[in-house]
């Protein structure tokens, strides 16, 4: 079996006697966008902290390409591009010239550099603005340079923390454009964020954490059925029979209501509302109301942490 | 060094386009040195000289007592020699005229051509000029002006009365001495024989003429038995015997001194320090008052205190890069704590550097302060200057990463080190020249930076033209200065925290 691209193994991280970071494991495969979704002070901006080296842990190891993560490891760090939560721009540069001095810090010139650069700023759609200071840009604008300036020197990993924090929706889908041009030219991301939607629209497995903890970590589909979905409704009249054909159906189990409503919970929502219409059908039982309660990432969150993620 | 190359120039360029900053750094010194420049007076920085001012204007080229010498600078003389006076002369009455103009002098005490003439002239004799009044001497009669400012009354009283007591001085032994000389004089015996009307004491033979009384001069003319010549040795020897008997009567005078110090028997007693001087003119030429003496302080005085500004600048820097978040993303590059050290205190140093290049070349243009003295060239003066100016810098970019390795704020870099800044300039004399202070508290001066930095700019730019400065004292205040600055960067790179 091949290393994983990023080992995360029993991290902890102690601030006094506060605990950030409580063991948490998990590995990141090559090429996949890899989701740490989670309230802000979960924990996810001090774990990309100790991931981008700027952080030591308290216990616990890190490995990338399976070489362990040490700070003041100066060569693999050229290895690994960090978009960091806040701006992190010089507002009196122009957008050219931050990304120019950021390149440059990693000791690319010539040419090829200023090519990258071009590349660059056509990507994040700040081809027109290169040479206006950054302080005269929009939020949006700023939010796609602090993505740029993570890309200029090539790395192979690419942390984002917070990248769409207080952005307009046109520079959000920008975001997420590159993001997913960046994962289909075979980089590997790390995403973190307290927006449910974007984690799911873009991440290929989740890691959920709170209070320190990674509370699951899987693929979307698999985390979704760790809650059951839910079917409701109420039907103008419900022969014996049919209460019956309803109990046996399989994945699903009944519940009635003294309301005469009836709910059917179940894994495959799907599967399960395509039975249930064969069956009303075959009973030409007349469907009076109906609702139904799909499982969601929020759910799931609120299922495993006993808060809503917004909390 | 391509790293720190890259940081270099991304912080001069930051700095270079921060408006603030180059005011701070080079608009705001000049200005100061402009604005004090025009409003100080020229004898500024020098340790003031309480002694009250006589100026004058001398156009009297007569003879006085002495052959050849006016009794201007007789005047002259007994001014000099009165305690807590020093006398200016002053080339022209036009020169005069322009400073009493300019509000620069009270009054200007003007010997005209006339005035020895006058002088010997004076007497108590009826033909002779009388030249006293109640208060003192009439200026006019003895041809003498005092000119006033009228915006300065009290000072011109003053200096009106210490003119009027030496004129007394002079004039009063004069007439005395002239009067007590007549007392010899033929002519007065001739008179004193026609005025002395004595009893004829009856035994005396000539009691046969039947007159009760017989006057001196008949007594002398009886004595000299008709001979002249006898008659006129008689008569010498009259005036003669007055005299001696009145020197004899007022014997703690020399009455035939005409000089205060020979009548009073006081010409021992002359005070020491007697000061003449003529006027320079030290306050520079045309609006910028080019070449003013006062530059000599203030150019040096903002110089080092501007430099010290770069506490703040330097402070700014290091928390804007925290605040904004670009230390923590310069932390992630491939970087060294070194790197970044570095890319902070280069631009620092260079850009203290540049403001004391910029600040020393536009007071050479704008105000002609000198760099040294005249007979050295321009190398031998860089050679000296050159290491004042980075020891300087080194020791400014020391303090200014002390501060920002304690501030974590902006504000708390303006409040530190503002107030740092402050306190040093004032103790190190860059507000009060050092020679302005007491005595006893100049040493304190020393205990800063700035201190030592003014004694050695002071050396190179606070020269006369041929003052050779003491190259002893640049050396040591380089040397102390460069210790204090790697003292300082060594604790500041020790205090430092980036993160």
């Amino acid at each position: 079996m091949t290393a994983a691209f990023l080992e995360v193994r029993e991290v902890s991280k102690h601030y006094g006697s506060t605990l950030a970071l409580d063991r948490v494991s998990f590995d990141v495969q090559e090429g996949e966008i890899f989701g740490l979704l989670g309230p802000n002070g979960a924990g996810k901006t001090t774990l990309l902290s100790i991931v981008s080296c700027l952080l030591e842990p308290t216990s616990g190891e890190v490995r990338l390409l399976g070489r362990p993560l040490v700070l003041g490891d100066r060569e693999v760090r050229r290895l690994i591009g960090v978009v960091p939560q806040e701006l992190a721009l010089y507002g009196d540069l122009s957008a050219r010239e931050n990304l120019h001095f950021f390149g440059e810090l990693y000791g690319i010139c010539g040419p090829e550099f200023h090519r990258r650069v071009a590349q660059i700023l056509a990507a994040i759609g700040l081809e027109d603005k290169a040479g206006d200071r950054v302080r005269t840009f929009s939020g949006g604008m700023k939010r796609r340079l602090n993505l740029g300036i993570a890309l200029v020197h090539g790395p192979r990993l690419l942390l984002l923390d917070e990248p769409t924090v207080g952005v307009d929706p046109q520079s959000r889908n920008h975001i997420f454009e590159e993001v997913r041009r960046l994962n289909g030219e075979g980089m590997t991301l790390v995403y973190t964020s307290h927006y449910m939607e974007e984690v799911q629209a873009l991440c290929s497995r989740i890691g959920i954490m709170d209070h320190g903890r990674i509370k699951a970590c899987d693929t979307l589909p698999r985390l979704l059925q760790i809650l059951p979905g839910a079917l409701r409704f109420t039907v103008a009249s419900l022969t014996p029979a049919l209460r019956e054909r309803l109990k046996n159906l399989p994945g699903a189990s009944l519940s009635e209501g003294e309301d005469g409503r009836l709910e059917l919970e179940c894994a495959d929502v799907k599967g399960t509302l395509v039975e249930l219409m064969r069956l009303l059908q075959q009973a030409q039982a007349e469907l009076v109301s109906f609702d139904i309660e799909e499982t969601n990432l929020e759910r799931v969150f609120l299922h495993l942490t006993g808060r809503q993620l917004r909390d | 060094m391509s790293i720190v190359w890259a940081l270099v120039k991304k912080e001069l360029r930051l700095v270079l386009r921060d408006p603030v900053a180059l005011i701070l750094l080079f608009v705001l010194p000049l200005l100061f040195i402009l604005v004090f420049g025009l409003f100080v007076g020229d004898s500024f920085g020098q340790k003031p000289d309480k002694r009250l001012r006589i100026s004058l204007v001398d156009l009297d080229h007569g003879s006085g007592l002495n052959k050849g010498e006016p009794w201007s600078h007789v005047v002259r003389r007994d001014l000099a020699e009165t305690a807590n006076i020093r006398i200016e002369i002053i080339d022209s009455p036009e020169e005069a005229e322009r400073l009493i103009h300019e509000h620069k002098r009270a009054a200007i005490l003007v010997f005209q051509s006339h005035f020895s003439e006058r002088i010997n002239d004076c007497s108590f004799l009826a033909d002779g000029l009388n030249p006293f009044h109640r208060d003192g001497v009439y200026l006019d009669k003895v041809d003498v002006q005092l000119w006033k400012d009228e915006k300065q009354p009290a000072t011109a009283a003053v200096i009106e009365q210490v003119v009027q007591v030496s004129l007394l001085r002079v004039i009063l032994p004069w007439m005395i001495g002239r009067a007590f000389e007549r007392l010899s004089d033929p002519e007065f015996i001739q008179l004193l024989g026609e005025k002395v009307n004595l009893p004829v004491p009856k035994q005396f033979p000539f009691n046969m003429l039947r007159k009760e009384k017989i006057k001196l001069g008949e007594l002398l003319k009886m004595a000299s038995s008709g001979n002249p010549d006898t008659a006129q040795m008689y008569k010498k020897k009259v005036g003669d015997g007055v005299q001696a008997a009145l020197a004899e009567q007022f014997k703690k005078y020399n009455l035939r001194g005409k000089t205060w110090a020979s009548l009073t028997k006081s010409s021992e007693d002359a005070r020491e320090g007697a000061e003449v001087s003529s006027y320079e003119n030290r306050e520079g030429s045309g609006p910028l008052r080019y070449g003013g003496e006062h530059y000599k302080y203030l150019v040096p005085m903002f110089v080092v205190m501007f430099v010290f500004f770069l506490v703040l600048i330097a402070g700014w820097v290091f928390v804007a890069e925290r605040r904004q978040g670009t230390l923590r993303r310069l932390q992630t590059a491939p970087l060294t704590r070194g790197h970044i050290l570095m890319g902070k205190m280069v631009p620092c140093f260079a850009l203290s550097v540049g403001q004391t290049l910029f600040l020393l070349i536009a007071s050479r243009w704008l105000f002609g302060v000198r760099w040294g003295p005249d007979n050295w060239p321009l190398g031998e003066q860089l050679a000296w200057l050159l290491p004042v100016v980075l020891s300087t810098s080194l020791a400014a970019m020391g303090l200014a990463l002390l501060i920002a390795a304690v501030a974590r704020s902006e504000l708390q870099v303006a409040i530190y080190g503002g107030l740092l800044v402050l306190v040093l300039a004032v103790v190190g004399g860059c507000v009060l020249p050092r020679e302005m202070m007491p005595e006893t508290t100049q040493f304190i001066t020393l205990l800063t930076p700035q201190g030592w930095a003014l004694d050695a700019y002071r050396e190179l730019l606070g020269g006369s033209q041929e003052y050779q400065p003491n190259t002893a004292i640049i050396v040591r205040s380089c040397g102390v200065l460069a210790a204090l600055g790697a003292a300082s960067l060594g604790l500041a790179s020790w205090l430092l925290r980036l993160d």
